[in-house]
């Protein structure tokens, strides 16, 4: 017990003893903060959180164009002036080729699912088939949404998914400046 | 018939020794009392004062006062600061250390998965205040006190190019900050592995300034 004390005691002392007694410092300190940007686009049904995961359209054409509605997020939180959707499309049922499907977008409005109408103008950004869908000239600011209709080509019945896969690369935003 | 007589000693015998022996000891002690001193001393109390070591820190313009927020890869953040000794002692041996706490990847460099570069810190001085809406260094020198190093390496004490500060002296430093250029691509908004997107960093940078050598002097 007497040799705990002792060994306890001499730490508490060597312990105290700071650098700074070696000589005079005179130190000043500050603190700054930093945060850096995100750049995301999701697609996501209105109102749909963001679930970080390939965007599954899902097609029954029992005679005619089928359509879906969704939306192209900036999820992020800066600026993005371009992005890509690779498009991929599996059959479900049946066989032969899946339908083609048109990717249209409502420049400067949104679709209006009920009626099948845009506010804005139509704009065909691309087909199933081109495979990639390339959005350019954007100004797409933070939770700033593009609105999509997906409609296929007339057909009869057909079973079939379109996996959407929305990439957004570095040179998407912003140039780095000096500030 | 013999007979025995023992003697017994007085105790007044042993008393007296004893008063003997402190009498002795009394004169002797009377004697060096009585001995000749001569002393000698200032009129004028000698002064001496120790001197203070003292190191201030103040903004010029947003200096670290300001966060810094959405940065992306090439930006550049030029905060500037003015490091003034104000104490009476020279100064040696200046150094910049960093501690820092948030995202590691904006701290250390990648090894695995996407290889990221985290911030630099660069550390330039000018003769004069820098301009701090064009970071230029009119009518001074402009000089590197600190080579582009991630923040992660400065946890420890690093001595600046021009490490000395006299008392009065004055640094105007200009602190930037750099994320270097790199590619990420984000895919239906999952961040790549490492990703430098999205993260924070808090910095703290202390200044350290030792005192000159101390010296003997002679006069």
């Amino acid at each position: 017990m007497k040799r705990v004390f002792v060994t306890l005691c001499v730490g508490l002392i060597l312990s105290s003893i700071s650098p700074v007694m070696a000589g005079g410092v005179a130190r000043t300190i500050w603190s700054s903060n930093l945060a850096t940007a995100k750049w995301s686009v999701v697609a996501a049904g209105t109102n749909q959180s963001v679930t970080n995961t390939p965007y599954l359209l899902s097609w029954s054409v029992i005679g005619g164009s089928a359509y879906n509605f969704f939306n192209l997020r900036n999820a992020g939180n800066v600026n993005v002036n371009s992005f890509s959707v690779v498009i991929s499309q599996t059959r479900v049922g049946g066989s032969g080729a899946a339908n083609p499907v048109d990717f249209e977008l409502c420049s400067g409005g949104v679709w209006n699912a009920t009626t099948n109408t845009c506010s804005g103008v139509v704009v065909l950004v691309g087909r199933a088939s081109d495979l990639n869908l390339n959005f350019a000239n954007l100004q797409l600011t933070p939770n700033a949404e593009l609105s999509m209709r997906a409609k296929t080509a007339v057909s009869g019945r057909n079973n079939f998914s379109t996996q959407l896969d929305v990439l957004v690369s570095r040179s998407a935003v912003r140039p780095g400046i000096i500030n | 018939m013999i007979e025995t007589k023992v003697k017994k000693k007085s105790p007044w015998r042993a008393l007296a020794g004893a008063a003997i022996v402190v009498s002795v000891a009394t004169i002797a002690g009377q004697s060096v009392i009585a001995s000749l001193n001569a002393t000698a001393f200032n009129t004028v109390a000698q002064q001496i004062s120790a001197g203070t070591m003292k190191l201030d820190l103040a903004n010029n313009g947003n200096g670290f006062g300001q966060n810094i927020t959405n940065v992306v890869p090439g930006d550049v953040i030029n905060r500037y600061v003015t490091l003034t000794n104000s104490g009476s002692i020279n100064g040696i041996g200046l150094s910049l250390k960093t501690a820092q706490t948030g995202t590691a990847s904006l701290i250390s460099d990648g090894t695995g998965g996407v290889t990221t570069q985290a911030l630099r810190l660069t550390v330039k001085s000018c003769t004069v205040a820098w301009n701090t809406s064009t970071g230029a260094c009119t009518g001074g020198t402009e000089a590197t006190e600190l080579a582009a190093t991630p923040i992660g390496s400065l946890t420890s004490a690093t001595t600046l190019t021009s490490s000395t500060m006299d008392a009065g002296d004055v640094k105007y430093l200009q602190m930037s900050i750099n994320l270097p250029d790199q590619n990420e691509t984000t895919v239906n908004g999952a961040l790549p592995v490492n990703t430098v997107q999205g993260g924070s960093v808090s910095v703290t940078y202390t200044f350290d300034l030792a005192q000159r050598t101390a010296t003997t002097v002679n006069s």
